[in-house]
């Protein structure tokens, strides 16, 4: 554990039960930025693989998935994840994972994703 | 098809993906109706969807849409225990004895091992055509499922933050601190250490080495450890690809290690922190490259580490990597300048031993030029005078380039003159210096090619004596060709004992003398041909034949290198010195 910091922090989190998000937003050239669907599972993961792959481009060095939107992610969703990375990494780029909410970060750190793949709370 | 009862609810889906997603999301329903805490809520859900999803995968799909093979979901909500029964049709498969998470670079196999990690009790029964998993797990207290659910989030959440916002407080202070630490001492491994100990405390790990890339050696070799003497090098070979730290830096990333690691992994760690160790290896880059890796970790064979511990070795390790790597650069920067500065007062030392100015003697014309590879050679000339009786020259090519070579030479330099006894005897001078300089040349393993031309100025007799030096050329009327004239002897410092003969002729009128240094002979063009002794020879005798005055002799010799080499550096000093009889012998 981390050493507790006894600060008041805000405990607003505007990312469980949000809407969803639209899939592709290209920021600056190297770095695509996608988002995931509110359910990561068994059926919707196609998608969202056939999504990434469509935007996927050359020249993108650097893959962020915003998870912020998504409340389930079950084996599949983290397989989909993983191939991504192997892919990102394959092409000397890297992929983080951004703003997961806590029971996706549950998930992630039960199966040690986060020791293969970068996740990051902005 | 659903029912629902009291404490228990029936879910038969057609044997497809999505219609196991919607049970799942019914069971949730039903389980918050009962009043399971969210975390609970959050787990079952995910049991159901991977065990449902299981279910449709195991079955063929020319099977699936058959009504025989509907999955079917009984939950019991008991007081004490929440169980799940899934029925599937499905060929079914071995439950495995051990549930381990796969690789990490595998993209399947997760699915058993959440069922297994969110609940309590599995039993999986297989069946002809019909299989059975049958999953418990123990109820935690439930309040109010408003507050319940509110509270969770609210925790959950709070607990994320609390620790991102530790973390990122932790790391942002400490890089202040280590930043500001660095600009005021000298000693950047024992800041990295001090820095690491902090890193240590905030993530509750219990030990830490830090292993930098030694490009010349091909190793890592350790920097700071919690258990190291200060005094401690430790070299470790980046062939040794099975130990862990070899591998992350090789792999490029990082590498977990725990009690199932095998040992010889841990070889290099468990000798130092103990036989089990749970922790990372993490390869540590700036920009593309390698600068070194960071292993940390705690002294149990297991243990879960979080987002944010591992977010923060990350931010620490690869923080540290740039600033050691920049206070490498400066301080390699400040040495690059002392060493030239070195160079520049060797190379103004160099210059004031050379003759400043060549003696002038009736009917004899003297020039020479010198030109160093580097910024301080081993070449050396110098001519003495011997009263008014002769006059000796000699020229020397110290083995090697640098320091180290300018200084024998000065050596060599102090030591021709100190006996001015002997300078019309060149054979007895050059073993003479041979005996002075063996003892100093032998023990840094160095030798010197030298060779000393006496002229008695009356008769115009020429003695050469070589020790293993290029013979001198000399060229008479009419000027077609020149020829060689050397003596015989060992370099200096080959052997204590050595025996130099001389070579004598008289110097004609008009006749000229080169004596040179190979660096003039060896000078090489962009294929690597040297340029040899015929095309010195030839401009050397051709300049004679046209009565060129020596000086422009010296810049044409000069020229015709620089031409040969076509922006070639040069590898080795150009010495010469050329003499000229306009008298009579």
């Amino acid at each position: 554990m981390l050493k507790p910091i006894s600060s008041s922090y805000p405990t607003s989190r505007p990312i469980l039960n949000s809407p969803y998000i639209p899939m592709t937003t290209i920021a600056p050239d190297s770095i695509l930025c996608i988002s995931t669907p509110m359910d990561m599972n068994a059926s919707s993961v196609h998608t969202f693989r056939e999504k990434v792959r469509a935007n996927l481009l050359v020249d993108h060095t650097q893959l962020d998935v915003d998870m912020s939107a998504t409340t389930f992610l079950d084996s599949s969703g983290l397989g989909a994840l993983l191939s991504f990375h192997k892919l990102m990494t394959a092409r000397g780029g890297k992929m983080r994972v951004i703003n997961p909410c806590p029971a996706v970060v549950q998930i992630i750190e039960l199966t040690r994703v986060h020791r293969i793949i970068e996740i990051s709370h902005h | 098809m659903s029912k629902k009862n009291t404490d228990s609810m029936l879910i038969e889906t057609p044997c497809r993906v999505e219609a196991v997603r919607g049970a799942a999301r019914l069971l949730r329903s039903f389980l918050a109706e009962q009043g399971i805490v969210e975390s609970e809520l959050n787990a079952w859900e995910l049991v159901a969807m991977e065990a449902g999803t299981n279910a449709v995968q195991n079955t063929p799909r020319q099977f699936s849409s058959s009504k025989d093979n509907s999955v079917r979901f009984l939950m019991n909500a008991w007081p004490d225990t929440v169980e799940l029964c899934i029925t599937d049709h499905s060929n079914g498969f071995e439950w495995p004895e051990n549930i381990e998470l796969p690789s990490d670079d595998s993209e399947h196999g997760r699915g058993l091992f959440l069922i297994n990690s969110l609940t309590d009790n599995v039993r999986y029964l297989r069946g002809r055509r019909e299989n059975f998993l049958i999953m418990r797990k123990a109820r935690q207290k439930s309040r109010p499922t408003s507050d319940v659910q509110r509270d969770s989030d609210l925790e959950s959440t709070l607990k994320m933050m609390t620790e991102e916002l530790g973390s990122t407080y932790e790391s942002l202070s400490a890089i202040f601190r280590f930043s500001s630490d660095l600009g005021r001492v000298d000693d950047s491994k024992a800041c990295a250490a001090k820095w690491l100990y902090e890193l240590m405390k905030v993530t509750s790990m219990e030990w830490f080495s830090l292993l930098q890339l030694d490009e010349v050696n091909s190793a890592l070799y350790l920097t700071a450890s919690s258990s190291m003497a200060t005094d401690e090098k430790q070299l470790i070979s980046l062939e040794q690809a099975h130990l862990v730290e070899i591998d992350a830096a090789l792999q490029c990333r990082d590498i977990w290690f725990n009690e199932n690691t095998p040992a010889a992994a841990l070889e290099s760690l468990s000798a130092r922190f103990g036989p089990i160790l749970c922790g990372v290896a993490h390869p540590i880059y700036v920009g593309s490259q390698l600068f070194g890796v960071l292993c940390i970790g705690i002294r149990s064979g297991k243990a879960d580490f979080s987002i944010s511990q591992v977010n923060v070795v990350h931010t620490f390790a690869d923080f540290l990597g740039i600033q050691l790597s920049n206070v490498n650069a400066q301080q390699e920067a400040v040495e690059a300048r002392i060493v030239n500065n070195d160079l520049q007062v060797a190379a103004g030392i160099q210059r004031s031993l050379l003759p400043r100015k060549l003696p002038r003697l009736s009917g004899l014309h003297i020039a020479a030029r010198s030109q160093n590879a580097r910024q301080v050679g081993g070449d050396f000339y110098d001519v003495i005078l011997d009263d008014e009786v002769g006059i000796l020259f000699a020229i020397a090519d110290v083995m090697g380039k640098g320091v180290p070579a300018a200084m024998f030479a000065a050596i060599l330099r102090s030591q021709l003159r100190a006996r001015p006894d002997l300078l019309g005897s060149p054979a007895k001078l050059m073993a003479w210096l041979n005996q002075v300089l063996y003892k100093d040349l032998d023990r840094v393993d160095m030798f010197v090619t030298a060779q000393l031309v006496y002229l008695e100025l009356d008769t115009r007799q020429l003695t050469v004596v070589s020790a293993g030096h290029c013979p001198v050329m000399l060229t008479e009327s009419p000027f077609i060709d020149s020829r060689q004239l050397s003596g015989d002897g060992p370099p200096l410092g080959i052997t204590r004992d050595a025996f130099y003969t001389e070579e004598q002729t008289l110097l004609k009128p008009n006749a000229r003398l080169l004596m040179l240094t190979d660096g003039l002979i060896e000078v090489r063009n962009p294929k690597g041909r040297v340029i040899g002794e015929s095309v010195v020879s030839e401009c050397f005798t051709t300049s004679a034949r046209e009565h060129i005055g020596l000086e422009i002799v010296c810049d044409r010799l000069l020229e015709l290198t620089r031409n040969h080499s076509d922006g070639v550096p040069p590898t080795d000093d150009i010495t010469f010195i050329m003499l000229a009889n306009d008298g009579l012998a």
